[in-house]
């Protein structure tokens, strides 16, 4: 295929992802103003996605919910991500990862992919039910169970790599190999993996939308996508749109982690 | 014999130990956790006995439930509970022994369900991508899409057309499970073919005219790592997605029964199916490490 034509293909990514987000943060009517009147209105130039069972712009909320799941999961993916790094530091770092410290952090890793992930996550959703954190913290258990054995691998490959032995010989300090060498070495695959996982959280937290375990009044994805199962018969746009938007999130999501390495 | 005593060597048995006592500890560890995660839920006598009960009657249901004993009592009492068979839920008071049966017999045959569904969507992906084969950019488009469609809406989808359709609903919920694995099988299996058919010993043996069925029993050998790539996405999907599409799908299953706990916090069958769900998962891990330095440390 000509070179041209991927190139587009790449900038539409990029687009398509700064639409979404202007998406997100434009408000074009209030996602919360209820119209009886205007109940399950079907697409049109005035309601873009239509309007719910309660005459609420479809198009505002699954704005709104879009912003609301994405901010959840940056927040969940940020903290996983240092956390993660943190531990697989204090692991790995010369001096510090002492055999019995590795070994029971790689327990502690273990024991956390151990646990069926919906388990610690659905009993923190439920433990801070109606808070605004509550989807945080369960979203960060997921991230942590599984940013943390990555990291370590990453870690532990920068640094018994050779020319960290050669900085070593050369006189080096500890701080000066990580700022200098071992942190300019692991970023790129680590951020990589960061967004991978942001990609899954904002997935998660849909699906803890789904069960019922959001902070109400707010939208999220996941509960208009579960509403909107109701009416897939006669009124599919309640389901379809903010299935759609979700989908193209992650597709677009994914697909940059891809992004460098494809061109 | 003789491969078996070189496999079985001293420092093989070692290692193999030393991730059996690991993945032994996680468990323990985990279930620990999963305990110090259910105790930490909201008090379930104040939610048992509603909004407008007296001190006293949270306080006898409190003593009723044996939620009045030190944390550490607790979890030794359950797990007392859970191995003489004499653990009850909360709310039925029944034995939940006698129930878990019926439950992990409607999952099993969800997971058999899945597992057939999972074999013909892996071979019909297959198809596909060789039907792709010379556009690789279309490929790749096709996969990151359907990858894209997280499990909650195919399931939804999925229900909504074997409703319609009139088709057993166990059917619908383990495509619904499969569609995700099965692409990220026949993917793998995709690619390391294309690799193997233009490795050297392939051409070599297409020189000579080698036997197809030896040159098939030497390519499947290398497709075996693809196996450990279904370790890690049966072990999320058996545990994540079984309790989702079963409550989607309105199966009475292991998965909906966990989840509905959850959310009545119901902490014996919380720990009970975190026993149950850890001990699988350790399991899956075991073997997907096992085998990884099988292959790792074996010939290429």
């Amino acid at each position: 295929m000509a070179k041209w034509i991927k190139r587009l293909y790449f900038s539409g990514r990029l687009l398509a992802i700064l639409v979404l987000l202007v998406f997100a943060l434009h408000e074009t009517k209030d996602p919360f103003q209820v119209r009886p009147d205007l109940a399950f209105q079907p697409p049109s130039a005035d309601a873009w996605f239509g309007t719910d069972r309660l005459g609420r712009d479809l198009f505002s909320r699954t704005g709104r919910a879009l912003r609301n799941t994405v901010v959840d999961a940056g927040f969940a993916a940020l903290l996983g991500f240092l956390t993660a790094f943190g531990l697989a530091l204090l692991s790995v770092w010369r001096g510090v990862g002492t055999r019995y410290f590795n070994a029971g952090v790689d327990v502690f890793s273990a024991s956390l992919r151990s646990i069926p992930i919906f388990l610690p996550a659905m009993t923190f959703a439920v433990l801070f039910r109606n808070t605004l954190y509550g989807p945080i913290i369960a979203l960060y258990a997921i991230s942590l169970t599984y940013s943390l054995p990555v990291h370590r691998v990453e870690l532990r490959r920068a640094y018994t790599s050779p020319f960290i032995e050669g900085t070593v010989a050369l006189g080096a300090t500890p701080g000066y190999i990580l700022a200098r060498c071992i942190v300019p070495d692991v970023m790129p695959r680590l951020f990589r993996y960061a967004l991978l996982d942001f990609a899954s959280l904002v997935a998660f937290a849909s699906l803890l939308g789904v069960v019922g375990l959001n902070s109400p009044p707010e939208p999220d994805i996941g509960s208009l996508v579960y509403d909107g199962r109701l009416y897939l018969a006669d009124r599919p746009w309640l389901f379809l749109a903010p299935s759609v938007i979700l989908v193209v999130f992650l597709m677009l999501t994914w697909s940059l982690t891809a992004l460098g390495r494809e061109e | 014999m003789k491969a078996i005593d070189r496999m079985i060597t001293k420092t093989a048995r070692f290692w193999v130990i030393g991730i059996l006592l690991k993945y032994i500890l996680a468990f323990l560890v985990g279930t620990v956790l999963i305990y110090w995660l259910s105790i930490g839920l909201p008090d379930v006598a104040f939610v048992k006995a509603g909004a407008y009960a007296s001190a006293d009657t949270v306080q006898a249901l409190k003593v009723e439930l044996h939620l009045d004993r030190p944390p550490v009592e607790q979890f030794f009492g359950y797990w007392d509970a859970l191995l003489s068979g004499e653990m009850r839920s909360f709310y039925t008071r029944e034995p939940l022994i006698g129930v878990l049966p019926d439950k992990l017999a409607v999952s099993g045959v969800l997971l058999l369900a899945t597992f057939n569904a999972l074999a013909v969507l892996t071979g019909g992906w297959l198809l596909v991508f060789r039907l792709f084969r010379k556009t690789p950019f279309v490929r790749n488009l096709l996969i990151s899409w359907v990858a894209s469609v997280p499990l909650f809406v195919s399931a939804i989808l999925l229900l909504f057309i074997t409703t319609m359709l009139g088709i057993p609903p166990v059917i619908g919920a383990a495509v619904s499970l499969a569609l995700f694995p099965s692409l990220l099988l026949s993917a793998n299996i995709f690619q390391r073919w294309s690799v193997l058919r233009k490795k050297p010993y392939s051409l070599l043996a297409q020189h000579y005219r080698l036997p197809a069925g030896a040159m098939l029993a030497r390519r499947m050998r290398e497709f075996l790592p693809s196996l450990s790539i279904l370790f890690n996405s049966l072990a999320f999907f058996i545990t994540t997605g079984i309790a989702i599409v079963e409550w989607l799908f309105g199966l009475p299953g292991f998965g909906r029964w966990t989840m509905e706990s959850i959310l009545r916090l119901d902490t014996p069958v919380i720990f009970l199916a975190g026993v149950i769900a850890t001990a699988a998962v350790s399991s899956l891990l075991f073997a997907e490490e096992l085998l990884g330095r099988h292959f790792s440390s074996g010939p290429a």
